[in-house]
C-alpha cells in the first residue's frame, strides 16, 4: 500500500486532464484530499493505484472540467514543454510534436489513451472507471494512436528500431 | 480479437483490436504469436506498431520527469498513513458492536474514577484527525486563527460543513473557568472540519471535529505528536481531538465532554 509510488501515475493522468502542469497538481492535491476523507471506505485487497485514479478522474468531472474549460481549452505547450522537457537537447523537437500531438487530442480520446497506453491500466479497468463499453474504448484508442501517428509525420523521420519487436 | 481464415492474409486481416492489444502487450502468448507472424508479413503495420511503442515510450518518459512536489508528497504519506489506520479498523469491524457498548461503559467508569485512570497512548496508529488537530493548533498559535463565528452561527451551520450530518451539532462547553472563544468552520479547509477556541484558565485550547463515515463510539485517549498532546474520541458520526492543554486536564476535559455528548 504505497501511496507515493502512485503519485507519478495520477500525475501522469491529471496533466493529460488538465493540460496544464500546475492545475494538474493541484488536481492530484484535491483527489488526495477526497481520498483522505474517504480512506475509511478503502478496503484492504482493492488495487490503491485504480482507487485512487477513480477518485481523481471523478474530481476533475465533478469539479474542474467545467470550471477549467474555459481556461485550459488552449494548453499551454510552452509551458508544458518547459516543466517536461529532458535534458537530452536532441529530442526535444520530437517531445513537442508528440506532446503536442496529445493535448491537442479531445479529452475523450486523451482518456483512454492516458490510462491503458501510459498508466498500464487494463482495458476492463479503464472502461469501467471511464463508464463506457470496452469496445468503445479500444475505438477511441484506436483513433487517437492513429492521430498521433499522423501528427508524428513521416515514418522514416522516427528512429525506429529493427523489427526483431515483431519477431 | 478475431482469427482469419487461413490464405487471406492482408493487412486488413488482422483485427484492429489485436493490433491494439500488441502494442499495449495484452496478447496471451498464443494469440501474440499469431498476431506478430500476420503482423511480420506487413512491413506497413509492423511499422505503424512500432511507432505507437516509440510514442508510448516518449509520453511516458516526459511526463515521468517531474520532480514531486513537497505538498503532494506530505499528503501521499498522509493517505498512506490514513489507509493503514482503515486496516486496522477493518480487522477489528467484527468486534465494533461490542466496542460500542464497552466504549459507553468506560467513559462512565473514567467519570467515577477520576483522573489517575489514564489510559495508555495508543498502541495503534492515530487518526489522520488527531494529526490534523494538531498542525491546526500549531499554525493557530504561529499565525493566529481567523476571526472566529459565534458559536452559535457555528452550530446551525454545521451539518452543512460536514456533509452527512442530518442535524446540528451543538458546541460543547467547558465547565469552570472557561470560554467559548469562537468557532472557525472554514469550508476551504480539507478534510472538512469545525474548530472551536476555548480559553481555559491561562490557556487557549482547540476543539477539532471532523466527520466520520463510520460511526462508532471510542473513549477518549491520549496522543503524543512531537510534543503536543491531544486527547481524541469518537462519538457516532463525529471525530473529535482537544489539543492545548496539560496531559491530565486534557483527558479529564475530554471525559467530560464525551460524557455530556
Amino acid at each position: 500500500m504505497d501511496v507515493l509510488a502512485h503519485l507519478p501515475a495520477l500525475r501522469r493522468y491529471a496533466l493529460v486532464l488538465t493540460r496544464n502542469p500546475d492545475r494538474a497538481d493541484d488536481l492530484v492535491q484535491e483527489a488526495l484530499v477526497r481520498a483522505l476523507e474517504g480512506a475509511d471506505t478503502w478496503r484492504p485487497g482493492r488495487d490503491v493505484r485504480a482507487w485512487l485514479l477513480s477518485i481523481l478522474h471523478n474530481a476533475f468531472i465533478s469539479s474542474w472540467r467545467h470550471q477549467q474549460a474555459g481556461e485550459a481549452a488552449i494548453a499551454d505547450k510552452a509551458i508544458l514543454e518547459h516543466a517536461f522537457a529532458p535534458a537530452q537537447q536532441g529530442s526535444r523537437i520530437r517531445f513537442g510534436e508528440v506532446v503536442d500531438a496529445l493535448l491537442d487530442l479531445p479529452l475523450e480520446l486523451r482518456q483512454p489513451l492516458a490510462l491503458v497506453v501510459f498508466d498500464g491500466m487494463s482495458y476492463q479497468e479503464a472502461a469501467t472507471l471511464l463508464q463506457i463499453p470496452v469496445g468503445t474504448l479500444m475505438s477511441r484508442i484506436s483513433r487517437a494512436r492513429a492521430a498521433l501517428r499522423e501528427a508524428t509525420g513521416d515514418n522514416s523521420t522516427v528512429k525506429l528500431p529493427s523489427l526483431k519487436v515483431v519477431k | 480479437m478475431s482469427s482469419q481464415p487461413p490464405g487471406f492474409d492482408t493487412p486488413h486481416s488482422i483485427a484492429e483490436d489485436d493490433l491494439l492489444a500488441l502494442v499495449d502487450d495484452r496478447l496471451g502468448p498464443e494469440r501474440r504469436r499469431v498476431v506478430e507472424a500476420r503482423v511480420r508479413n506487413h512491413p506497413s503495420l509492423a511499422t505503424r506498431i512500432l511507432q505507437d511503442q516509440w510514442i508510448r515510450g516518449e509520453v511516458r518518459r516526459f511526463l515521468g520527469h517531474r520532480e514531486l512536489p513537497a505538498d503532494l508528497a506530505r499528503l501521499g504519506k498522509r493517505l498512506q498513513r490514513r489507509m493503514m489506520f482503515a486496516r486496522v479498523l477493518n480487522l477489528v469491524r467484527p468486534a465494533a458492536a461490542a466496542a460500542s457498548l464497552i466504549a459507553f461503559g468506560w467513559i462512565a467508569h473514567g467519570l467515577i474514577s477520576g483522573p489517575s485512570a489514564v489510559p495508555a497512548q495508543a498502541a495503534i496508529a492515530v487518526p489522520a484527525y488527531v494529526e490534523d488537530a494538531a498542525e491546526a493548533y500549531r499554525r493557530a498559535a504561529a499565525l493566529g486563527a481567523p476571526a472566529p463565528m459565534t458559536p452559535a452561527d457555528a452550530s446551525s451551520r454545521f451539518s452543512r460543513w460536514l456533509g452527512h450530518v442530518e442535524k446540528a451539532v451543538p458546541i460543547p462547553e467547558i465547565p469552570g473557568d472557561s470560554a467559548i472563544l469562537g468557532v472557525i468552520a472554514d469550508p476551504r479547509s480539507r478534510p472538512r472540519a469545525l474548530k472551536v477556541f476555548y480559553q481555559v484558565g491561562a490557556d487557549t485550547a482547540l476543539l477539532y471535529v471532523v466527520g466520520s463515515q463510520m460511526p462508532r463510539s471510542m473513549a477518549p485517549r491520549l496522543a503524543v505528536q512531537d510534543t503536543t498532546s491531544i486527547a481524541y474520541w469518537q462519538m457516532g458520526e463525529h471525530s473529535y481531538a482537544m489539543v492545548g492543554l496539560p496531559p491530565k486536564r486534557l483527558l479529564e476535559v475530554a471525559r467530560i465532554m464525551a460524557f455530556a455528548m
